[in-house]
């Protein structure tokens, strides 16, 4: 036995013990991380995709027809902050606006108006209707308010109250949401921008 | 002027012309036939001592059902601004002709008025430039302030009477 040999069997047991590590190591890391792909790569449908992104941007037209649309700016404002749920960008224009809040009762000449406005926003569009007035005529049950808004364009959310605080409205927003996000990637969605 | 002193002037000068006249809680009132309001109003208009130069307004009012005759009636309020006295004039229609000639020609803001008595009771306005619906739509039927025009336009379904509302339900006329 030679200096050499003795050297030479050192090595070999070193090389060996290392590489038995390394397998030991690369074993306790494929058992570790053999989840890794569904922890860091969500699956989903590009629908609901949209569809989140709608319903955290809805954006309203300006259209307050009475009273009610004085809870409806009281919503928008710093207290009630619907910019919690990305429903405070009040567009002058219904060109710019994905959500119709018909605040208020519709008079028989206001109805061809709303309906022009609501056939102006881009699709796709929601209406909520805030109060009883707009969601039946309320009190006024005579010759100069239409009963209801939803014979004028279709209503997605009514919102009880006379009229209702902006607690409600805001729930009614919350409400949409929920129905926006359950559509999402559903034929209804698709109809909406049909 | 007092409201006795417009009456008796106006009896004195026009007392073949008005129907009849009186001072009703301090107001100065007259009643006039439809085919004399024109000559009525100019003369009220025009001479120095009444000089009403202001058309306050005009209404119109439906007697139905009440024991007084002709149904329809107009009433305009004429006031004076230099003189600061005021006066009524109420005219009867009847129902089967509510005609009556403008004043738009003696003061420029009968315009509008008129416009509504129309719309609202469906009154002739005789030389009227634009006799159009002021306040329903266009293609609007029937005038809301007769007062035989139906209230309510639904039904109401609320009723602490249960076999009414179950009634009411069951005959509910279809919705426009």
């Amino acid at each position: 036995m030679g200096l050499i040999d003795q050297a030479v069997d050192l090595l070999e047991t070193g090389v060996s013990n290392v590489k038995e590590n390394v397998k030991d190591v690369l074993d306790q890391a494929d058992y570790d991380y053999s989840g890794a792909i569904y922890d860091s790569i969500l699956t989903t449908k590009v629908g609901k995709v949209i569809g989140w992104a709608q319903k955290n941007a809805l954006w309203p037209a300006t259209f307050g027809l009475a009273c009610c649309a004085i809870e409806m700016m009281a919503m928008a404002n710093s207290r009630w902050d619907a910019a919690r749920f990305g429903a405070e960008v009040f567009r002058a224009s219904p060109r710019q606006a994905d959500l119709m809040i018909v605040s208020g009762r519709v008079s028989q000449k206001m109805a061809p108006v709303l309906k022009t406005i609501f056939d102006q926003m881009p699709e796709p569009k929601w209406v909520i209707s805030m109060g009883a007035c707009a969601s039946c005529g309320g009190i006024f049950n005579n010759y100069a308010i239409v009963q209801g808004v939803d014979r004028v364009v279709p209503v997605d959310v009514y919102v009880p109250g006379c009229p209702p605080g902006p607690e409600a409205l805001l729930y009614g927003i919350i409400k949409l949401q929920e129905k926006i996000m359950n559509e999402a990637g559903t034929k209804q969605a698709a109809k909406r921008v049909a | 002027m007092t409201s006795e002193e417009i009456v008796e002037k106006i009896k004195t000068d026009q007392g073949k012309a008005i129907n009849s006249s009186e001072v009703n809680l301090g107001d100065s009132v007259i009643f006039v036939g439809a085919e004399r309001i024109h000559d009525i109003a100019e003369y009220l208009k025009n001479d120095p001592d009444l000089d009403f130069d202001y058309l306050s307004n005009i209404t119109g009012t439906d007697y139905l059902n009440e024991e007084r005759e002709p149904r329809f009636e107009v009433v305009y309020e004429l006031h004076s601004i230099e003189k600061n006295h005021s006066i009524r004039i109420r005219v009867g229609l009847d129902e089967e002709d509510p005609t009556i000639p403008t004043v738009s020609d003696l003061w420029k803001g009968a315009l509008y008025p008129e416009r509504e008595l129309f719309d609202m009771f469906g009154f002739d306005i005789k030389g009227h430039s634009n006799l159009s619906r002021l306040i329903m739509p266009e293609e609007w039927e029937g005038n809301p302030l007769r007062k035989d025009y139906p209230l309510t336009i639904e039904d109401v379904t609320f009723s602490h009477n249960r076999e009414f509302k179950q009634d009411l339900v069951k005959s509910k006329p279809r919705t426009r």
